[in-house]
């Protein structure tokens, strides 16, 4: 959907169209369902995140100016703000002993499945124990694959400040992937 | 070189890499001095790329959108009910009167009356019990409403979860309406209060949740659950008899008899001491709306474990209802060694203050709804 569609759906939506609403609904929930599932690592929590954060959009959709910026970068603001907001509530988020419970198997077959797997589920894990700004970044950068001046215009920060959280994140999860007993090499080679 | 220069040398490589363009090892190639740190960056990168794309299941969409669908035609409610806020409260009844004079606006409640959230008329029953709660507080009857209200918020959430769709919003609502009607709870609607809650712990336990709406209802249960002081938190509670000033010194009139129940210790009953006026408790005064009758079994399926003996009264057996699940509490003795319930004193066993306080506070409603039946068929023993 291009940004002309966009807008024409969304002032549509804005005079109470619920088609328009809906179809605005279908071209940004996966992302924003996916944002949400690799922050808080849970589907059914995901499922309800992502159903309040479109209801917030619909309350403020009177509300709404474009102001230049894509829609699905005020949804990320909302998703994001109802993810720190969940782990206020609940005062609960990963903890680094959940990333390094179960350290890799030395003397397992690199290349099995299972190897993979629990790699994956580390990265996640180490992921989910980044700060805000640098898990928005890698999920989009990596995830969601938007390149370093996009990822700017939607958290509405510098290219280089995302950059530097960009560094900074890879450089920690290499690090927690390391400490956990993870080849990377190894992992990357089985799945190539 | 600096953090910020290796920052453009990492972007650029992720770029071409994440884009087959390069491979790692061109990269490397490409900036040596930076090898070891780009390696691992660019590695995590791929890895991160691959990791498995979780997708929104096709039924989650669906009814994700059909609420949100209906949540847009219940957003446009509110707009007519912020255009008649400025109406005279008599100009709005006059005006409903008007519209159920023509049928429509009725047949349209009607037919909302066992909508759920989500469904397109949810948002004219949420209207009209608006309306309804704004002409309450005409009468001062809000509190009977905000019971009511939390009663269909209830049984909305059971709805939701049995078609797997519950939200915490719906959770959040039932909050809100029980906070209400626990909090203005007079005397009379005190007890249907108690009552209610009583159903909820039930009720709110069996109810499925997900780890969304799981936290909403532990906050559920904080609320309905009694207070560290054994106490629920429902207003006018505290105007129940077990609640009398200790000033009155009369005699005793009555000895109650007391059949302990096999979960409860087998303490010996401390006689009461002070047996409060007829005449001075609000809850001695007959509800009209429940008929007084001789005896009462709340519930068929408990074995009766107190014998009252009024001093109007000769004998009502009366069976408590089942306990919630209480929390257990420290100490597990009141305070008081006795208690006064009701007109006549009944000594309650001190198994735990939740237990106590529970039980009292049903014996109280009972000796409400019988004391009417007291006056009118019995002689008072001396």
């Amino acid at each position: 959907m291009d940004r002309a569609e966009e807008g024409r759906l969304l002032r549509q939506a804005q005079r109470g169209d619920a088609d328009a609403f809906a179809a605005l609904y279908r071209e940004h929930v996966q992302v924003i369902y996916r944002y949400i599932v690799h922050r808080v690592g849970d589907h059914h929590l995901a499922e309800d995140l992502t159903a309040d954060v479109f209801t917030k959009a619909l309350q403020g959709l009177d509300r709404y100016r474009e102001q230049g910026k894509p829609l699905v970068a005020w949804l990320y603001r909302i998703a994001r703000a109802r993810v720190i907001d969940h782990y206020r509530r609940t005062s609960r988020r990963p903890v680094e002993s959940d990333v390094e419970a179960e350290p890799l198997p030395f003397d397992a077959d690199l290349d099995t499945p299972m190897v993979r797997r629990e790699a994956a589920r580390v990265l996640r894990a180490a992921i989910a124990e980044l700060t805000e700004d640098q898990q928005q970044v890698v999920i989009l950068r990596f995830v969601e694959g938007y390149r370093v001046e996009a990822i700017a215009s939607l958290m509405g920060k510098q290219p280089n400040a995302i950059k530097a959280l960009q560094h900074r994140a890879l450089r920690t999860l290499a690090n927690r992937l390391a400490r956990a007993g993870f080849d990377i090499e190894s992992v990357l080679a089985g799945i190539s | 070189m600096s953090d910020s220069a290796f920052e453009i040398i990492l972007d650029e490589c992720l770029d071409a890499v994440l884009s087959d363009a390069r491979t790692i090892d061109d990269c490397l190639a490409l900036y040596p001095e930076h090898a070891a740190e780009l390696k691992s960056a660019l590695q995590i990168g791929l890895l991160a790329k691959r990791l498995k794309q979780p997708e929104m299941e096709a039924g989650s969409l669906d009814a994700l959108e059909m609420r949100l669908r209906g949540q847009m035609l219940a957003a446009r409610q509110p707009a007519g009910r912020a255009r008649l806020a400025p109406l005279s409260r008599l100009a709005a009844m006059v005006a409903l009167v008007f519209l159920f004079t023509l049928g429509a606006g009725g047949g349209v409640v009607a037919a909302s009356a066992h909508s759920l959230p989500g469904d397109p008329l949810y948002g004219v029953k949420r209207l009209w019990e608006a309306i309804v709660l704004a002409l309450a507080s005409w009468f001062d009857g809000t509190d009977d409403v905000w019971l009511s209200l939390a009663e269909t918020r209830l049984d909305e959430a059971e709805d939701l979860a049995t078609h797997g769709i519950l939200y915490r919003d719906v959770l959040y609502d039932l909050y809100d309406a029980t906070e209400h009607a626990m909090t203005l709870a007079d005397a009379d609607t005190a007890p249907r209060v108690v009552v209610f809650l009583n159903q909820a712990q039930t009720r709110l336990q069996d109810l499925p949740t997900t780890a969304a709406t799981d936290p909403v209802r532990a906050e559920l249960f904080t609320l309905i659950m009694p207070g560290p002081d054994g106490r629920l938190r429902v207003n006018s509670l505290e105007e129940t008899p077990e609640a009398q000033p200790e000033t009155a010194t009369s005699t005793p009139t009555v000895i109650p008899s007391w059949t302990p129940s096999p979960d409860q210790p087998s303490t010996t009953p401390v006689p009461p001491t002070r047996t409060p006026a007829p005449t001075s408790s609000p809850t001695q005064k007959p509800t009209s709306r429940v008929p007084a009758t001789a005896t009462r079994t709340p519930s068929p399926t408990v074995t009766p474990t107190f014998t009252v003996t009024p001093s109007l009264t000769p004998t009502h057996t009366w069976t408590p209802l089942p306990l919630p699940v209480l929390p257990t509490t420290q100490g597990g003795s009141p305070s008081n060694g006795s208690r006064v319930i009701g007109p006549s004193a009944t000594p309650v066993q001190p198994t735990s203050d939740a237990t106590v306080r529970y039980r009292a506070t049903q014996a109280a409603v009972y000796a409400t709804q019988t004391a009417q039946a007291a006056f009118e068929t019995e002689e008072p023993q001396p």
